[in-house]
């Protein structure tokens, strides 16, 4: 520091000479001493703002490596699985044949050629995947009015007659948002409360808008059959896995995608639930 | 003679039960072979019969990729239900995963002697049944 400060002092210029104000010097010289601290103050506080942002990024891309080695484990699992399926139903094919049992072959094939077209199915929901990522990030942002596309969603789903849906506004209505983003939060939550909905009656969907002075906060609260988070919890975001074994399609990437979107948003999201009384998922964004 | 030996199939695939019953069917020293599509009814199944001194299958072909709780789960919780040295069932892992990751869990448990891959083969089915009967 001394060295430093030395040289500085040199190229301002401040030099004593025998005779000059010895209170001007020393003042001179503690000016360049303070303007060097702060200098140094600052460096030191963009420094530590480098490394937190660096240490976020690679936070992100510890998240996104971890997204692309499940959804390669997923995707070749999945692949794989519905090319051995093809492959033990093609050897029974070959087994009855040599029986010369024609009914159980012609049953054989059936459920191959079902086989098959479900493997191209899973493709496509793969690519659908992939080609929603690119989609999401070319989208711009506009003002939406969420009760009204929620009305829209629910006649678009034919969830008409199938849900009770209630939209409480308690601070705003619309948000500035692209509407790709929006229409998939709201799609997916809206038919998980559908597809786990309450066994006994209509299912209540709740959709609840609020904020404080920094976030916006979305609340979509349903009746259904609930979540056990203590079980479940660690996987409830995670591609490719279906809580619950059910009747219903799905694909298990709902909530996946879901979480993806509000972390591309910068928020967060939140759920608290209770096997057989329903699920409730909150949405916090930065105003 | 001897008495034949009963199979429980795990996994949520329909195609796979679907084979791998008709493949032993086949087999003339299988006997009884109940299909489990869902991990937890079967592991209940076992659990009970723990408990109430019911005769376990002799062997249990295990997917590991489920719904609610995979192959490993179930195996921890079993694990965790029967004494290992009276446990005389034999679970075979059938999969049709290669991964490192599944082959290195399967290596650290106990209940589970052998590691498959799908489509079941009978020859080499017939070769595991002897080697653990």
């Amino acid at each position: 520091m001394h060295k430093l400060l030395a040289k500085q002092i040199k190229r301002n210029n401040i030099t004593f000479e025998e005779g000059s104000d010895l209170h001007h010097f020393v003042e001179a010289v503690a000016n360049t001493y303070t303007q060097m601290y702060q200098e140094q103050v600052k460096f030191e506080e963009s420094s530590n703002r480098m490394l937190s942002k660096i240490s976020h990024t690679n936070e992100n891309l510890q998240t996104i490596i971890e997204t692309i080695d499940s959804f390669n484990y997923h995707l070749s699992h999945d692949l794989k699985t519905s090319i051995i399926n093809n492959i033990s139903l093609t050897r029974m094919v070959k087994k009855y044949y040599e029986k010369q049992n024609q009914d159980k072959m012609k049953k054989l094939i059936v459920r191959l050629e079902k086989n098959s077209s479900d493997g191209l199915a899973l493709i496509e929901k793969y690519l659908e995947i992939s080609k929603f990522e690119t989609q999401i990030s070319e989208a711009s942002k506009e003002n939406i009015n969420i009760p009204k596309l929620i009305l829209k969603l629910q006649q678009e789903l034919h969830l008409d007659d199938k849900l009770d849906i209630k939209v409480n506004i308690q601070g705003f209505d619309s948000l500035l948002i692209d509407e790709i983003s929006i229409r998939s939060i709201i799609q997916n939550f809206m038919t998980n409360a559908y597809k786990y909905g309450n066994d006994n009656g209509k299912t209540v969907f709740e959709v609840t808008l609020s904020s404080d002075f920094d976030y916006y906060y979305l609340e979509f609260k349903d009746n259904g059959i609930g979540i056990d988070l203590e079980k479940q919890g660690n996987k409830l975001f995670k591609p490719f896995i279906r809580i619950k074994q059910h009747e219903q399609e799905g694909s298990g990437v709902g909530l996946f995608i879901v979480k993806k979107i509000v972390n591309k948003l910068g928020g967060s999201i939140n759920v608290t639930s209770k096997l057989g009384e329903g699920s409730t998922f909150t949405i916090k964004l930065l105003k | 003679m001897k008495q034949k030996l009963d199979f429980f199939i795990i996994d949520d695939s329909e195609v796979n039960n679907f084979y791998t019953e008709d493949l032993l069917e086949e087999i003339d020293f299988i006997g009884k072979i109940d299909v489990f599509l869902d991990a937890n009814e079967a592991l209940n199944e076992m659990i009970k019969r723990n408990t109430e001194g019911i005769k376990q299958p002799d062997f249990v072909l295990l997917d590991i990729r489920m719904p609610e709780i995979d192959g490993f789960e179930f195996i921890e919780e079993l694990e965790q239900e029967v004494d290992e040295d009276d446990f005389k069932c034999k679970i075979f892992i059938l999969t049709s995963s290669k991964h490192r990751k599944d082959i290195e869990s399967f290596e650290k448990q106990l209940l589970a002697c052998e590691f498959l891959n799908k489509p079941l083969n009978k020859e080499e089915l017939l070769e595991k049944i002897e080697k653990h009967r």
